[in-house]
């Protein structure tokens, strides 16, 4: 009876050796760009086949964290294997997908980085105590206005390379809104927009085709409370953290109203991301708010036939400013205390050339802002943001980093996400109030903490 | 004789090592983690005292949590225990087939939880999941089975019952098989119907097994985890997690490692004082023969 | 009377023959139905997502034929492999080397160890994530099979010494003293004497702690980041991963079934011995 055992399990053990052995000197196929890349350099102790000249870096190895996957994922590691080509080194990229964000919170736990990883937006809010500062960096010049108001710090220290900007606003299905009778080059502001909804909703579509996340309460509030012109301004009482929260109130009305009327999907409280953009991308919903072209990228993935348009985020008063929020896109750092220094810098140079930033941001659905890349951007983000410019012409939009990086303390992100959740599973009166209270208690406690460090 | 105690001490030693360093020892080290306010990877963190033991108190999610961890705990192994029960008498019979649905009924634990959860994810989806699929074949309007946190407990109990239902067949099988026969026969030459053969012949008797299923399933259904993560996501709105779930969110998502640390330990006491004194009241009661 | 006792007990057999099979049938449909969807899955294309419930339109094989090709799957595999291995290799021999010392030294300590024992099986993994991992990064064991299988065997200790302890209190110490006399030391007397009493439980927890390391998922998945560490669990669940909201149903059930396969095969082949040893050793 053991000897049973013992028998089937070498025989697995045998088969999978062979198979393996079989596969690995062969090549792969293109299911995943991965493969391909931590392939050639798990090899290790054999000759690689990827030093053609002799670079200055052959022998020395990197690794590479990020969080794309699938067809992203294909793009970077071309990248990497051009890198790998032109300096002789090997590049480990290590994909994280969904599991980055808890991945890299336990290795920071234990101060064991990636030489090189990406920072999605977080490089002076969480990643900044282990990045190393870059501002005496080359391409530090080749950055945009825009950009430097996203990536430098108070002090003037900038901790990450930006390849592009994610533009953030409205995201428009022209297909459906075709059908329905919407223009939405004619909405400007909140009420327009809540119209617009209410068409959509009677020709038998989904108007806001969300998944509940904390872009929904923080990258549109700045219309209601921040900007010139809306109905609160109170930028000043935020930043010093006196902010009372009731010019929030009406922001959480207009969701309950939206919520009420049924301009959200039945389930959002269990959709999963596929479910997302496998509806918006098959035409079910016809907006989709506080959000970024990356997504229709990975629409179009789904159905290349889908139209779409970029629209900025609308104001709440009539003449009021609309936003454009500007947040890190394709952006990378490098680990603080990485022993190839040297390399890793040469890794982030190679990606601020406009030929590899730009084939980079053509795949994540992100804009350039590399004034060098800037020049020879023609990627669909870039067209559909531009789209946007010229047809809005004369109306005054508002290009700022997105709201709560700039007006609110830090590790109010997740808070904004729980809110979302508890508003869509309460949303009359008493849920709406307690949202409010849930918000500013831990906007209070958030601040007190920021203060202390 | 001395010699050989001192072999004994030495044989036990490779466990405690072990013991100590991968389970004492992080122990304490979540202890002590409790006691500070730290957002799991800054390397700095801040004392709080005995603060965060003092918040889950007032924390609604935190008894939210407990409640659905004892729905999980209990509604597991009331389900599991009398289901296997009646599987076991049904598979005492001899009948054809009879080892393979044996085979089958025991094969869902072969297969990890995970994978178990994400699976039946597409089963209760709302739309195109296939229980909803088959409701319309008979012109059943869909349900949303996840709709409410409780609808998603109830849902994630049943499922994870279901796949380890196998584990208390076996065990009551063999403990049905262990009673010997002259007993029940017995019970009938004095006119016992089979249901007053059963209460007080076979149910007596069959404690020593419903100890060790109870108490197997209490453990595993207070600490599950990897089934919600599959097919609930703590959801809708957190209103599913359990113990467990709800720790590694605090940790992860809410980057609150402290207050996280807090409920781990106090979880670990939950569990126990729960199963402590019901395996005591079943050990009492266990019959010899 | 013993001829109407048989006659009655031969029509009740009769009678309820035919609705057994029926609760049988009905128990193997619910059963075997998730094993059915994710079968009937692999084999759609992307775009055929649509029923889970019948059969595909197409038959399609490429599914398959990526995930054979795919070196993160039998890299998966082997990791997996080892990773199983070096634990219950390791947890079965501390286990019972450690039950064995506890048993027979029966003072106050040992007892004291064996609640202990029992009380560590109550706590949540989750709770010792974050102490376990710093202490694993300090010893360079974070991302590292062996680590990882020490990690595991610990974890299973409790369960398995408190079996083995069970039984070996059932085997009288008279055996040991005969071997005594023989002139065994202590370790032959246990490889040689006690061992081979405990087989139906050694089994049992061989099979429980290699299927318990195949599907582990929590500690690995934080543990080995490096992906060609992954365990087969972690390919399957990255195949589920949608990254972008762009996900390959077909494709990560088709993994899913050939990363359950070995299991599969190996739980049918050996059942009868799985499903007895569970038998023997949950009877005192």
């Amino acid at each position: 009876m053991k000897k049973k055992i013992v028998l089937a399990l070498s025989s697995i053990l045998l088969l999978s050796l062979a198979a393996c052995s079989g596969v690995t000197t062969g090549t792969d196929d293109e299911q995943q760009g991965s493969d391909s890349a931590s392939e050639s350099t798990s090899d290790s102790g054999s000759s690689s086949d990827d030093t053609s000249a002799g670079g200055e870096f052959s022998g020395q190895t990197i690794e590479i964290a990020v969080t794309y996957t699938g067809s992203q994922a294909k793009a970077f590691n071309k990248l990497a294997d051009k890198f790998m080509k032109e300096t002789g080194c090997k590049v480990n990229v290590s994909e994280y997908g969904d599991d980055y964000e808890s991945t890299m919170k336990t290795r920071m736990a234990s101060n064991e980085l990636p030489d090189v990883f990406q920072t999605h937006g977080w490089s002076i809010l969480r990643y900044k105590e282990y990045l190393k500062d870059l501002r005496d960096e080359d391409w530090v010049d080749d950055y945009d206005e825009s950009a430097l108001g996203v990536i430098q710090d108070d002090d003037g220290g900038i901790y990450a390379l930006m390849t592009s900007e994610l533009v953030n606003g409205t995201l428009v299905n022209t297909d459906v809104c075709e059908k329905a009778g919407v223009d939405p080059y004619s909405l400007h502001t909140w009420d327009d927009f809540t119209a617009a909804c209410e068409k959509v909703k009677e020709a038998g579509f989904v108007p806001i085709g969300s998944i509940s996340n904390p872009g929904l309460l923080a990258n549109i509030a700045g219309t209601w409370v921040s900007y010139e012109g809306e109905q609160a301004e109170d930028s000043d009482a935020m930043l010093d953290g006196t902010w009372d929260w009731k010019g929030y109130k009406p922001l959480l009305d207009q969701y309950a109203d939206w919520i009420d009327a049924g301009y959200f999907y039945d389930d959002i409280l269990t959709m999963k991301d596929a479910d997302l953009s496998e509806r918006f991308a098959s035409g079910k919903a016809a907006f989709n708010i506080g959000n970024d072209p990356a997504f229709l990228v990975s629409c179009l993935e789904l159905n290349p036939d889908a139209n779409f348009v970029f629209l900025p985020t609308f104001a709440s008063k009539e003449g009021g400013k609309e936003f454009v929020g500007i947040g890190e896109g394709g952006t990378f750092g490098i680990f603080k205390d990485t022993k190839k220094e040297e390399l890793s810098e040469a890794f982030l140079a190679f990606m601020a050339e406009p030929e590899n930033a730009l084939a980079l941001n053509d795949a994540i659905g992100g804009v350039s802002c590399l004034k060098s890349s800037m020049e020879q951007d023609d990627s669909y983000a870039l067209k559909v943001f531009n789209e946007m410019k010229d047809k809005y012409g004369d109306t005054d939009i508002l290009y700022e980093n997105l709201w709560d990086r700039q007006y609110m303390p830090s590790g109010m992100w997740p808070i904004f996400g729980n809110a979302v959740d508890m508003l869509f599973d309460d949303y009359s009166e008493k849920g709406v109030n307690a949202c409010l209270d849930y918000l500013k208690e831990n906007y209070d406690d958030l601040y007190e903490i920021s203060k202390e460090e | 004789m001395r010699k050989r105690r001192r072999r004994y001490i030495y044989m036990t030693i490779p466990a405690i090592v072990l013991l100590l360093a991968f389970i004492l020892l992080p122990l304490i080290n979540a202890v002590n983690i409790s006691f500070y306010r730290w957002n799991g990877y800054s390397q700095s963190r801040h004392w709080k005292g005995i603060e965060n033991y003092t918040k889950l108190f007032r924390d609604k999610l935190f008894w939210r949590s407990l409640a659905n961890t004892l729905i999980y705990g209990f509604g597991s192994t009331l389900i599991q225990n009398i289901g296997g029960l009646m599987a076991a008498i049904f598979l005492n019979k001899k009948f054809k087939g009879r080892n393979a649905l044996r085979t089958i009924l025991y094969m869902p634990i072969m297969i990890s939880p995970f994978i178990m959860g994400q699976i039946m994810y597409y089963f209760v989806q709302y739309q195109g999941g296939v229980f909803n699929e088959l409701l319309s074949m008979f012109h059943i309007k869909s349900i949303y089975w996840m709709k409410s946190g409780f609808s998603s407990t109830i849902m994630v109990t049943l499922i994870n019952s279901w796949q380890y239902m196998g584990l208390c067949m076996i065990i009551y099988l063999a403990g049905l098989q262990n009673i010997p026969m002259m007993y029940r026969e017995a019970a009938r030459l004095d006119g016992a119907g089979k249901f007053a053969e059963f209460k007080h012949i076979v149910l007596p008797l069959l404690i020593p097994s419903i100890t060790t299923a109870v108490v197997t399933n209490l453990i595993g259904g207070l600490k599950l985890y990897d089934v919600i993560v599959a097919l609930s996501g703590g959801g809708p709105n957190r209103q599913s997690m359990s113990l467990s779930y709800y720790i590694q969110l605090l940790y992860f998502n809410d980057e609150k490692a402290g207050y996280a640390s807090a409920i781990g330990i106090v979880t670990f006491f939950v569990i126990m004082v729960i199963t402590l004194p019901i395996n005591a009241w079943l050990r009492k009661r266990e019959v010899e023969y | 009377m013993d001829k109407t006792k048989v006659q009655t007990k031969g029509t009740l057999f009769k009678e309820t023959k035919w609705w057994y099979y029926l609760v049988a049938i009905l128990l193997v449909v619910i059963y075997l139905l998730p094993i059915y969807v994710l079968i009937n899955l692999s084999f759609r294309t992307i775009q055929d997502i649509g029923s889970k419930v019948r059969l595909p339109e197409i038959m399609n094989l490429g599914n398959y034929i990526s995930v054979f090709k795919s070196s993160a799957v039998w890299r998966g595999f082997i990791n997996t492999v080892i990773l199983m291995v070096e634990t219950v290799v390791l947890e079965i021999l501390v286990s019972a080397l450690g039950a064995y010392g506890l048993v027979r030294s029966s003072n106050r300590l040992s007892e004291m160890i064996r609640t202990l024992n029992m009380g560590i099986m109550m706590i949540p993994g989750v709770a010792l994530l974050v102490g376990t991992y710093s202490l694993m990064v300090k010893f360079n064991m974070a991302n590292t099979l062996w680590g990882l299988a020490l990690l595991s065997a610990a974890g299973g200790i409790p369960a398995t010494m408190f079996m083995y302890a069970n039984f070996v209190s059932s085997i009288p110490v008279a055996l040991d003293e005969a071997a005594m006399i023989d002139g065994a030391g202590v370790l032959r007397t246990f490889f040689q004497i006690i061992m081979p009493q405990l087989k139906a439980v050694t089994v049992t927890r061989i099979i429980m702690s290699a299927t318990g390391s195949w599907n582990n998922y929590l500690m690995p998945m934080y543990l080995l980041q490096d992906k060609t560490k992954h365990t087969i669990i972690l390919t399957i669940k990255e195949a589920f991963n949608t990254g972008n909201g762009v996900g390959d149903l077909p494709k990560a059930c088709a993994t899913c079934v050939v990363g359950l396969l070995p299991i599969i095969v190996l739980y049918l082949f050996l059942q009868r011995y799985i499903i007895e040893g569970q038998i023997d050793s949950s009877v005192k």
